[in-house]
Order: structure tokens, then C-alpha cells, then sequence
């Protein structure tokens, strides 16, 4: 299953050091190993930032988040704190 | 050293380790599974009764076991070492599933999954470097073992340098840990499904969460001049984005969730064929199914934030548009009724 081809992931090729990191952590095997690591799946990513996160030198950037509507929501209406009952924040 | 501060702040971390303070949101623990360091991996009635429960949105909230140190059969020096959440949920799935001898550390993920934990920073570096200091393993080696699943709350070369511990992220589900520790990892141990069984998990939450607006609906069904399908027009429209959705979403033509909605939703037209003037219902109806299917954007593993925006930039205005023609032609129906 596939969802909108839009992700923030930024992958700098030059920066990495080949530790596997990203290969270890991604949830949808976004990264692949070739000769070097490379960025094969980018439509996979789901942004959820766990390559960023332990990708030793930076190599990797990506807007961190959940993909959950009612997030989103939430956080839009946090601004409007009468409306903010109407909606639980999932998980 | 670069820190990604977004998430929090690690180095007031290592250099607080022990004055670390956490919102306490509930002291209420689940203990009749653990003493002292042994863990019972035997299920009792209570077991499953809590967890129907919870499932089913009731008390899903602080459903939790102690933080510690804890012995999965009978462990030494050379077994491996687990770290995992404090998710009663989470907790048993270790208890079915580990056959093999482990030394688990239960952190403090105040009682949420490690998924949802990680990706607010709940399951994080600074919790894990917390209990790692705070704990001792009697292991002679070095390595632990966290769920795959951790990693965007993870920073694991910060762990490494601040603990001297090297982090191996293990599989993604429990199931495949006893193979992984004999044999290694495999590809498909690292991939995340969503085959219909995880769907199929997901329902009752959904389900129950519909319930206060069905009730409304009832209500609202005995109201004069509104048609009195519009119960079965709101339950109808909660089956559809609640059920139907999450069980064909993989063969669903749109990849945007609302626009399957809307699709979905057009069933709901056979009632025009009991009550013309059930029309504006209807439409708040299809309404209603777009929307939760909208919602289960949040439930998916396969969903991104930027996407979900993005879906969410399309949807919302065409949602309000709709919600107004809806209210428009309700109106015109309850004065037809009415008049
Ligand atoms: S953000 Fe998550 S899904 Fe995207 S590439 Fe990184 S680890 Fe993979
Ligand atoms: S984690 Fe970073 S440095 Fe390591 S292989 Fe991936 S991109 Fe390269």
C-alpha cells in the first residue's frame, strides 16, 4: 500500500559513512544498500524520522511526524481552546 | 556531538540522569504477572479480560506494568538483553511469544506502545540512558536489543557513547525474536505489515469511539421534520468508514482516504429510495464516512505526515463546502417535512 509521494526525506549521499544505520531502523526499507547507501524508496517513507535520528553524521533530514489526520486536527484546533474537547488525540 | 534538540534536550539528560523529572500521570500498575524479578508467562482470565478491554477503548490509558529489570525464564551471564515499553499490551506479547531465556528492561513509556511512545520522544534516548544507569545487568557483554520500532525516538549512537552499551534494533515483532537470536535477522523481520489481521485488531476501538454519535443520531431520528431512517443512515455510514474501509483498504481506487470515503458513501443513496427527504441527512451521512476514513490515516503504517497535510489541505474546504450544502439542504427537507 502506498500513500501520496510527497515526503520531506532529504538523503546527503557525500555526508554518509556507510555505518547501515538507516538500513537497520527504517520501517520500509526506504534506504538500500548498493555500493554505497542509497535512497531507493522515497515514496515509502512515512517520515516517522528514525534514520534522522540515528544517522550518526546528519547525513539524513526529514520533517518528523505522525501521518495521522486527527493529529493534525488537534493541533489546528489546539488554538481554539472551546473546540478542543471535541477531539481526542489518538495514540 | 550533534543532538537533534527537537525531540528533547540530551545533554541536561546525561548530566541529570537520576533528577529526571516525569509527569506522573497515573500510579495505578498492573502486578499480579510479575514478582520481584520473575515474570509469570502464564495467562489468566484477567489477562484476557483487561485486554478485550482495552482493545476495545476501555481504560486504554495508564494500562501499565513497573519499570525494572525483569528475567524471562531462567537467564545468566550470556543471555541477551530486551529492552521494550511499559505497555501492559506490549508486555504480554513478550510473555506469549519469548521462549528462550532474556534479561527484558521494562522503561518508563508512561503506558503507550513503543510506535506512538517513540514518536513522541516517550520512548527515547533519555529514557533509556535513565534506566540504564539506574539498573544493573548482570550480562558479561554489552549489547542491547530495542524494538525496531523505537527508532524515531532513538538515538542510538548517543546511547552508545553515553552508556558504552552497543544498541542492535531487533524485529519488528516479538514473534520473530527467538529466531533472530539463533539465526539472525532476516529482511522480512524488519518490515512493517498491515495485513488484515492488524486491521482487524483495529476495529473495536473504532467501532466503540462511534458509538456516542450513534446515539446522538437515535436521538435525532425522533426529532420532528428530520427522517426517521437517520439512525440507520448514521449507522450505516459508521459501518462503512469504520469496517468496510479498514477491511478493503487494500484494494481501494484512491490513494487519498477521503475521496475513498466519499466513494464508500455513495451506498448511502439507496435510502433515498425509502425518503426523498432524507436527502440532507444523507449527505451529512457520506460526510460522516469520509471523514473517519480520513481519520484512519492515523491508524496506518504506510501514511506520512506531509501527506496526511496534504490530503487534509484538499479535504477540509471540500469537506466544509459539502458540510453547507448538507446543512442548506437539510433545512429545505425539514421544511418540506414540516410545512
Ligand atoms: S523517516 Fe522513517 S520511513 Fe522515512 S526513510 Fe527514515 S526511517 Fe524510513
Ligand atoms: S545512518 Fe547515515 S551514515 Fe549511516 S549508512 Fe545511513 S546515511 Fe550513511
Amino acid at each position: 500500500m502506498k500513500y501520496l509521494d510527497v515526503a520531506t526525506l532529504k538523503f546527503n549521499q557525500e555526508k554518509c559513512i556507510g555505518c547501515k544505520k538507516c538500513l537497520e531502523v527504517c520501517p520500509h526499507q526506504v534506504f538500500i544498500l548498493k555500493n554505497k547507501i542509497e535512497m531507493a524508496h522515497k515514496a515509502l517513507c512515512i517520515e516517522c524520522g528514525a534514520c534522522q535520528m540515528n544517522c550518526p553524521v546528519d547525513a539524513i533530514s526529514v520533517d518528523a511526524g505522525t501521518g495521522c489526520a486527527t493529529a493534525v486536527l488537534y493541533t489546528y484546533l489546539k488554538k481554539y481552546k472551546f473546540l478542543r474537547r471535541f477531539l481526542k488525540g489518538t495514540c | 556531538m550533534d543532538v537533534k534538540a527537537s525531540r528533547f534536550d540530551a545533554f541536561s539528560i546525561m548530566f541529570e540522569v537520576s533528577g529526571i523529572k516525569r509527569e506522573v500521570v497515573s500510579d495505578r500498575y498492573i502486578k499480579h504477572i510479575v514478582s520481584e524479578q520473575k515474570v509469570d508467562q502464564k495467562f489468566y482470565l484477567k489477562d484476557h479480560l483487561w485486554n478485550i478491554g482495552v482493545r476495545c477503548n476501555i481504560n486504554r490509558d495508564h494500562y501499565k506494568i513497573p519499570t525494572g529489570l525483569y528475567q524471562f525464564g531462567s537467564p545468566d551471564e550470556n543471555s541477551k538483553v530486551l529492552v521494550t515499553g511499559n505497555y501492559k499490551l506490549t508486555f504480554d506479547y513478550l510473555r506469549k511469544y519469548l521462549k528462550k531465556n532474556y534479561w527484558v528492561l521494562v522503561i518508563d513509556t508512561d503506558g503507550i506502545n513503543v510506535w506512538c511512545a517513540a514518536g513522541k520522544g516517550r520512548f527515547g534516548t533519555a529514557e533509556v540512558i535513565r534506566m540504564l544507569k539506574s539498573v544493573e545487568i548482570p550480562v558479561s557483554h554489552n549489547e542491547i536489543i530495542l524494538p525496531q520500532l523505537s527508532g524515531p525516538g532513538i538515538q542510538s549512537h548517543l546511547i552508545t557513547q553515553v552508556t558504552g552499551k552497543k544498541v542492535i534494533f531487533g524485529p519488528v515483532r516479538i514473534e520473530d525474536m527467538d529466531t533472530f537470536i539463533t539465526d539472525g535477522m532476516h529482511e522480512s523481520m524488519r518490515q512493517v505489515n498491515f495485513n488484515l489481521k492488524d486491521r482487524l485488531l483495529l476495529l473495536p476501538v473504532e467501532i466503540v469511539s462511534s458509538f456516542k454519535y450513534l446515539l446522538v443520531a437515535l436521538i435525532l431520528s425522533f426529532v420532528p421534520g428530520l427522517p426517521k431512517e437517520t439512525f440507520w443512515i448514521f449507522l450505516v455510514a459508521s459501518i462503512l468508514g469504520n469496517v468496510i474501509h479498514p477491511i478493503f483498504l487494500p484494494i481501494m481506487p484512491f490513494r487519498k482516504f477521503y475521496l475513498n470515503g466519499f466513494l464508500l458513501s455513495l451506498v448511502l443513496l439507496l435510502f433515498l429510495i425509502t425518503n426523498l427527504n432524507a436527502l440532507g441527512v444523507i449527505l451529512f451521512g457520506m460526510l460522516y464516512t469520509s471523514f473517519l476514513t480520513m481519520s484512519f490515516t492515523g491508524s496506518t503504517t504506510f501514511t506520512s505526515l506531509t501527506g496526511v497535510k496534504a490530503e487534509m489541505d484538499e479535504a477540509v474546504p471540500f469537506m466544509i463546502k459539502w458540510g453547507i450544502l448538507a446543512f442548506i439542504i437539510t433545512t429545505i427537507n425539514i421544511l418540506r417535512e414540516v410545512l
